[in-house]
């Protein structure tokens, strides 16, 4: 295996450097054929991330139990090409620039996909789609709402399928419940009582312990994103305000956020030293400990909910739902519907292409199922239309990597299904109920995305690479910086800077790339 | 090669005489031919991963797009160089990746000179291997774990130093990463704090080359400890001092990437933005690969002047450069 990498490597390298003199185009086949299908059968190749969670008895990414299932049972005979899961991007690139790619290439980011296009990597498939596609055209016909997503200046460059609502529901906030119900307080739904909240949860030393030791907010990396969310204005999201389209960050709604994140800075109900805490740590091992009342971070938080009630048995962690401003109530960030992106490779010929979308189509049909629940009777069983896990370990190494393969699929979790699913133990009991409540908390108010994405132009990433730092820095000057700095005067700042970099020139090449292409940007 | 090329023009009256002389090379070479066969993977290494690759360098000057390949993409002269030139980040990002290593050149690069000096005292054997061994464990940390740790130190709430500051001098606690004034003293200690015990290995084994009969010839003459290392030990190492100082010159355009990242944070980006940083964000998350290599060009521009400057000036004061 060791040496099969290392071969790899080496042709890999060797075919870099010769690159530099002229350009490597030789498609490699070598890759392994993961079963012993029919000789007729067309073939194509496709990228799979590697997360090394294939045990050596399974086999490999490439040739396992389930690689053997999809070629004996898909129409279409498939050779996946791994990439590591961290570096999945410039693994790709280099497989790309070296011209041994994988025919479907995928990932989570259409910004990626954008750059791929711009590079002239992948093609444009719509007429591939009417020609050869069924299930998966008609599945698109029934969610058109992903369409929008797949296009990249007009034209289709991606498949897609949507998520299920577990992966678009995405920020979410939890606060202890035995500390509201101790001092007498409601959970808040406004943004003055969540200030009101947290002061009462500073001051009146809600765990018990004589101390003045309580931090009422802690957070994760998505704190930031929770209160631009409140707001309605996402730092790097576009909105459309009156005519055209703003950016988030320098709207006047922008500067309600960095009040109140300098308010709870102010008020010391954020930890003083947030900034430096770039992983986190000092805050989880606050909310873990039980030291603090209220944490904005994921919907999903398990190992947090399990480490807080192993060390404060007594603690109820529920979540809580998007607070109300003046602007009314806007949902917590919440994912665009389609899950990964599916590119087609520049190099497929006719006959590949057609080879991949009877793959497609097989897979959206039903080809999915057993990749992702498993094979009935062996790792689940079927309660009430809920696939229930058998047995977690055996399911984890025979059939926990198969996800990978269903690059396509009608996959939807509901809420009620995670205590069915979740193990018969206490703990694991109680937090499947909370998941539920809190997968339906996040999916109670609509997040505000009034664009599907932003526009791909280099000129703007570009720009944008070059803003974020200093309007980061602005921020957290306005944010730690007293009353010498107030969130007016960082608006002021922000929008200079802009300036300076010739943000207004960009400005006009945005909002003439959304008059142009308005119908096919709105989301709704 | 070349000097032996100009001598024999110099000398070679007579051509046959030339011929002769090559003919004898020749020879020389047929005799040592297992050696030179062994030498050919090694020629054929370089040649292959370190040669061949600068031709890719051309993409600076490219538009260069996955596609067309290195050579079929379009050629744009210097447009990637203006594009960065006219960068208004781009100065603010240079000034500081330089800032950076100038501290860290003045204050970094004496400290394995005197951590070396100072262990070469040392005359108790198990002192000194517990010492250096104490000194070397850093290197061996990640710059992640290694940043929570000076974070962890630096804390103005809980960290030991502010303790000691409060406590013994009574000043107000200082929050060292957040401040822009600090952030570099901050960095430059971290970087000395990790390398400057591994860095004292060189000069420990230089020093341990010198003739010990000049310590005892100084020492009959009535030199004390301070005039021995001053006359003796530094002359002795100052060859091993002005290589390894022409070698630092040449990264003179670079930042760690990882310790950058790791210690760096929101509030400190006008000071903490540096040229790794910025790759990272523009080339590399961007695509922008003609762009980011016409950056690395010019980085490896003017690593190469610093160098050949450096060596040109350590050559002058009488010792012996690169080459």
């Amino acid at each position: 295996m060791v040496k099969h990498v290392k071969i790899a490597a080496t042709a890999m390298a060797v075919c870099l450097s010769m690159s530099a003199l002229a350009a490597c185009s030789s498609k490699s086949d070598s890759s392994e054929s993961g079963g012993s299908a029919s000789a007729s059968k067309p073939s194509i190749s496709v990228s799979v991330f590697d997360r090394g969670t294939v045990s050596s008895e399974e086999g490999t990414y490439e040739s396992n139990r389930w690689t053997k299932w999809i070629n004996e049972n898909s129409p279409t005979k498939v050779d996946w090409v791994p990439v590591p899961r961290n570096e999945a991007q410039t693994k790709l690139n280099t497989l790309i620039a070296s011209g041994s790619a994988p025919d479907l290439i995928w990932e989570y980011s259409r910004d990626y996909i954008v750059q791929l296009a711009n590079q002239g990597a992948i093609q444009p498939i719509d007429e591939y789609l009417d020609k050869y596609s069924t299930s998966y055209k008609a599945y698109l016909e029934s969610h058109s709402e992903l369409l929008p997503y797949l296009k990249i200046d007009g034209k289709m460059y991606a498949v897609a399928s949507e998520r299920g609502i577990d992966s678009v529901a995405n920020h979410g906030m939890w606060i202890r419940k035995d500390w509201l119900d101790k001092l007498g307080l409601d959970a808040p739904a406004t943004v003055e009582e969540l200030l009101e909240v947290a002061r009462k949860f500073q001051t009146e030393d809600p765990d018990g312990n004589g101390k003045d030791d309580t931090v009422p907010i802690v957070f994760n990396y998505n704190f930031p994103g929770i209160l631009q969310a409140f707001f309605q204005a996402n730092s790097t999201q576009w909105y459309a305000e009156g005519e055209g389209v703003q950016l988030g960050r320098l709207l006047d709604r922008y500067e309600d956020y960095l009040s109140l994140h300098k308010q709870l800075f102010d008020e010391k109900l954020i930890d003083q030293e947030y900034i430096t805490d770039s992983n986190y740590t000092r805050a989880m091992q606050n909310w873990t400990t039980g030291k603090a009342g209220i944490l904005f971070g994921s919907w999903n938080m398990e190992s947090q909910y399990r480490d807080l009630v192993a060390n404060v048995p007594d603690a109820e962690m529920v979540p809580l739902e998007s607070l109300e401003t003046k602007y009314g109530k806007n949902g917590l960030y919440q994912e665009a519907p389609p899950g990964i992106y599916v590119a087609f490779n520049s190099d497929m010929k006719e006959d590949e292409i057609e080879a991949a979308f009877k793959f497609l189509d097989w897979l959206i049909d039903g080809g999915w199922e057993p990749l992702k629940q498993g094979e009935e009777g062996v790792h689940y069983q079927d309660v009430n239309g809920v696939p229930q896990t058998i047995d977690a370990d055996k399911f984890k190494t025979e059939a926990g990597y198969a996800y990978e393969y269903a690059i396509v699929n009608q996959s939807a979790p509901q809420p009620e299904w995670f205590p069915i699913m979740a193990a018969s133990d206490e703990v694991s009991q109680a937090y499947a109920k909370q998941k539920a409540a809190s997968l339906e908390t996040a999916m109670k108010n609509t997040y505000r995305r009034d664009i599907a994405y932003a526009p791909g132009m280099a000129e703007l990433t570009q720009l944008m690479a070059t803003f974020d730092p200093i309007a980061q820095q602005i921020e957290a000057k306005v944010v730690t910086g007293g009353p010498g700095m107030t969130p007016a005067k960082g608006m002021e700042e922000l929008r200079s800077e802009w300036k300076r970099l010739g943000g207004d020139t960009i400005n006009q090449q945005v909002n003439k790339w959304y008059a142009e292409n308005k119908d096919q940007l709105t989301t709704k | 090669m070349s000097g032996t090329k100009s001598e024999l023009a110099a000398f070679a009256t007579d051509r046959d005489e030339v011929i002769v002389r090559r003919q004898s090379r020749w020879k020389r070479v047929a005799q040592d031919r297992s050696l030179y066969v062994m030498l050919l993977p090694v020629i054929a290494f370089y040649l292959l991963f370190k040669y061949a690759p600068m031709g890719g360098e051309i993409i600076a000057f490219k538009n260069y797009r996955f596609v067309d390949g290195i050579l079929g993409s379009d050629w744009v002269g210097l447009k990637h160089f203006r594009l960065l030139f006219q960068s208004p980040d781009f100065w603010r990002v240079l000034r500081n990746t330089l800032l950076l290593n100038v501290y860290s050149l003045v204050l970094g690069f004496p400290a394995p000179i005197l951590l070396a000096l100072m262990l070469n005292e040392v005359r108790k054997e198990l002192f000194k291997r517990v010492i250096q061994n104490l000194l070397y464990i850093p290197h061996f940390i990640s710059w992640a774990v290694l940043g929570g740790i000076l974070i962890a130190v630096l804390s103005p709430s809980t960290g030991v130093v502010n303790f000691v500051l409060e406590r013994v001098f009574g000043l107000e606690p200082i929050y060292f990463m957040a401040s822009s004034a600090w952030w570099p003293a901050a960095y430059t200690v971290s970087s000395i704090w990790r390398e400057a015990g591994w860095g004292t290995i060189l000069y420990l084994a230089a020093m341990a080359a010198v003739d010990p009969q000049l310590y005892e010839a100084a020492k009959i003459d009535g030199a004390g400890k301070l005039r021995q290392i001053w006359h003796i030990t530094l002359p002795g190492i100052r060859s091993t001092i002005a290589i390894l100082l022409i070698l630092r010159m040449g990264s003179m355009m670079d930042v760690g990437l990882e310790q950058t990242l790791s210690l760096q944070n929101s509030s400190v980006l006008d000071v903490a933005d540096v040229i790794s940083t910025y790759v990272y964000r523009i080339g590399l998350q961007n695509m922008n690969y003609s762009y980011s290599t016409a950056l690395g060009l010019f980085q490896s521009l003017i690593g190469l002047i610093l160098v050949v400057g450096v060596n040109r000036v350590i050559r002058l004061i009488g010792e012996r450069g690169l080459w």
